[in-house]
């Protein structure tokens, strides 16, 4: 069980550091109208509504020896694993890091260039610092959402310990075998880490600057 | 002080075009790289549109804007605005919220230093500006835990530790008080003083602008016309709407016992309260016209001190069917009063009648 445990938290993070990257750099390439943008939105919320399965049936499709990717040779493998969890998990991240970077007024981006930041430094002083909560309850998301997957990770990955066989995946052998009561320890495990995760989310999801508005001694004065 | 002429090195603007349906703007001047232009007129008229055309921020097709020289826009041709040499001032929000005051002061400075490559500003410096602006014990505050005061305050010491060549400022004081104001306007003068650029503010208030600008960029329907003369751009004598004029004075003696000071108009003498002006030199008097009261013998022992002999030039009545306003000549300079239709009945005030004018208050402007 311990293994799994590792296997899957190993996943979760990998999942996560990756995710947060990738959404991040997809919101920032994107153009912010027009057909394109529609249409890479939606697609990017597909993973919200489909059956896990259909996701990991095609990913199975592109990366099975047959397929247009299988030099690779990813299917079955840990690293075809966390393909599929990037792309499941991914409008989990990018919707969070969206939307507290399109909270940003533009006054604060016209601030920094007058004081002479070009729109790297913008990126690095502004945009970083001010939706930094929104990145934070991304990557808790994505993390907890990326512990919690089954459908794609059974049909992309199949189910080989210390390979494949994550957390959700040996519950489900757990209790195709009949042992409940390492069953009942799983399920408690992974209820309990998901309500932390959950919980220490909602902590950032409101934003740190509203509070402090709204009541300046939120935090305690000046520092 | 006031320079004469246009420099070609100063701020050359020319700007043609529509802003929206029902604003355009217009300009076509240029102004030397050194001294305070006010920017006057209407809300709405376009003020802050064209600061943010010269900061940058907002981006016309058909402009021209060089600084010093340096081409900022020509058209497509842009420079932006994190390159150009220049701070900005504006009404409010001058601040980042996740920085303190002195990280926000810090971070213009570091990148200023960095593109002029120059070495980062002396300790001295600092404390020095700190200490003029007053904000010694704001600077580990976040912006949401300042007054509005002092956000501006941490603001104007901002612009003035980065020493830009072109210093925008957008109604700088407009989100305060009056006390507030008055507090607020001698640090504009003390950047005026410390700065050697081009300070362009914009500005409601005529007084503010009397006492700081050196000319004025007037701006009408967004069309807007430099000139070098604030005075008969500020307060027309032509017309009677201008309730305030300008009056020269010299200042000839204190009183420091009564806390006042000796004016001499053309060998007559007023008595104002002393703000500190040298013995001997000249000031510009702002007075309004409904200070002015009219008299047709030489009052006597009356809490009033400054009486002047007058002739009435014109008389204009004014549109509200009360009051009548009456052009006066004081020695050769001329001046307003505002009275009531009744008491021009009463005194049987015509042309060229002569009379004593009494002054209730002057402000002095410069």
């Amino acid at each position: 069980m311990l293994e799994a445990i590792l296997l899957s938290a190993k996943l979760a993070l990998l999942s996560t550091v990756l995710l947060v990257f990738i959404a991040t750099f997809i919101y920032l390439v994107l153009p912010k109208q027009g057909i394109l943008q529609n249409l890479v939105n939606t697609v990017m919320m597909l993973p919200l509504v489909l059956p896990p399965t259909v996701i990991g049936f095609y990913l199975l499709l592109f990366l099975s020896p047959q397929g247009p990717l299988a030099s690779w040779q990813l299917a079955f493998t840990f690293e075809g694993l966390v393909i599929g969890s990037v792309i499941y998990s991914l409008p989990f991240v990018y919707q969070p890091i969206r939307n507290s970077i399109m909270a940003i007024e533009n006054s604060h981006y016209e601030l920094a260039a007058i004081m002479g930041a070009g729109p790297l430094d913008r990126f690095f002083s502004v945009t970083l610092p001010l939706a930094k909560n929104g990145f934070i309850a991304a990557a808790i998301l994505g993390f907890a959402h990326t512990l919690g997957e089954f459908g794609v990770i059974l049909m992309i990955g199949g189910n080989i310990p210390g390979e494949t066989q994550v957390l959700s995946v040996l519950l489900y052998e757990l209790v195709e075998v009949g042992d409940y009561a390492s069953a009942h320890e799983l399920s408690a495990l992974l209820l309990l880490s998901s309500f932390c995760l959950l919980l220490l989310m909602s902590r950032f999801s409101e934003s740190w600057f509203a509070k402090e508005s709204a009541n300046p001694t939120f935090k305690g004065g000046r520092n | 002080m006031r320079e004469v002429g246009v420099s070609t090195s100063g701020l050359a603007l020319k700007i043609d075009c529509e802003i929206n349906a029902k604003l355009k703007l217009i300009i076509d001047e240029t102004l030397p790289a050194q001294g305070l232009c006010a920017i006057y007129g209407e809300s709405g008229a376009g003020k802050t549109s064209l600061l943010r055309a010269i900061a940058g921020l907002n981006i016309y097709s058909e402009a021209y804007i060089s600084f010093k020289g340096e081409l900022w826009q020509d058209g497509a041709r842009f420079k932006q605005t994190h390159k150009r040499n220049l701070a900005y001032v504006m009404q409010e929000a001058n601040l980042l919220p996740h920085l303190t005051a002195k990280q926000n002061i810090l971070f213009a400075l570091k990148r200023r230093n960095q593109r002029d490559q120059k070495s980062t500003c002396a300790n001295a410096d600092f404390q020095k500006v700190i200490e003029l602006m007053g904000v010694e014990g704001c600077l580990d505050r976040y912006p949401v835990q300042l007054s509005g005061g002092e956000k501006q305050r941490i603001a104007l010491a901002r612009a003035l530790l980065t020493k830009p060549d072109l210093l925008l400022l957008d109604e700088p004081l407009s989100a305060l008080d009056d006390n507030r104001k008055a507090e607020l306007l001698p640090y504009i003068e003390l950047i005026k003083s410390e700065l050697q650029s081009c300070i362009l503010y914009v500005t409601h208030s005529k007084r503010e602008l009397a006492k700081l600008a050196d000319r004025v960029l007037m701006v009408e329907q967004g069309r807007y016309t430099l000139s070098e003369d604030i005075y008969s751009s500020l307060f027309p004598r032509n017309t009677a709407l201008a309730k305030e004029v300008v009056f020269a004075a010299k200042v000839a003696a204190k009183e420091s016992q009564w806390g006042m000071q000796v004016l001499d108009i053309a060998g007559r003498q007023i008595r104002l309260k002393d703000s500190g002006e040298k013995i001997g030199s000249i000031v510009n008097l702002c007075i309004s016209a409904k200070d002015v009261s009219l008299s047709l013998e030489r009052p006597e022992r009356s809490s009033i001190l400054n009486l002047l002999p007058a002739t009435v030039i014109a008389l204009q009545e004014m549109p509200d069917d009360f009051s009548v306003d009456i052009l006066l000549d004081v020695s050769g300079q001329q001046l307003w009063a505002s009275i009531s239709r009744f008491s021009v009945q009463q005194m049987s005030l015509e042309l060229g009648l002569n009379l004593w004018v009494q002054i209730k208050a002057a402000a002095i402007v410069a």
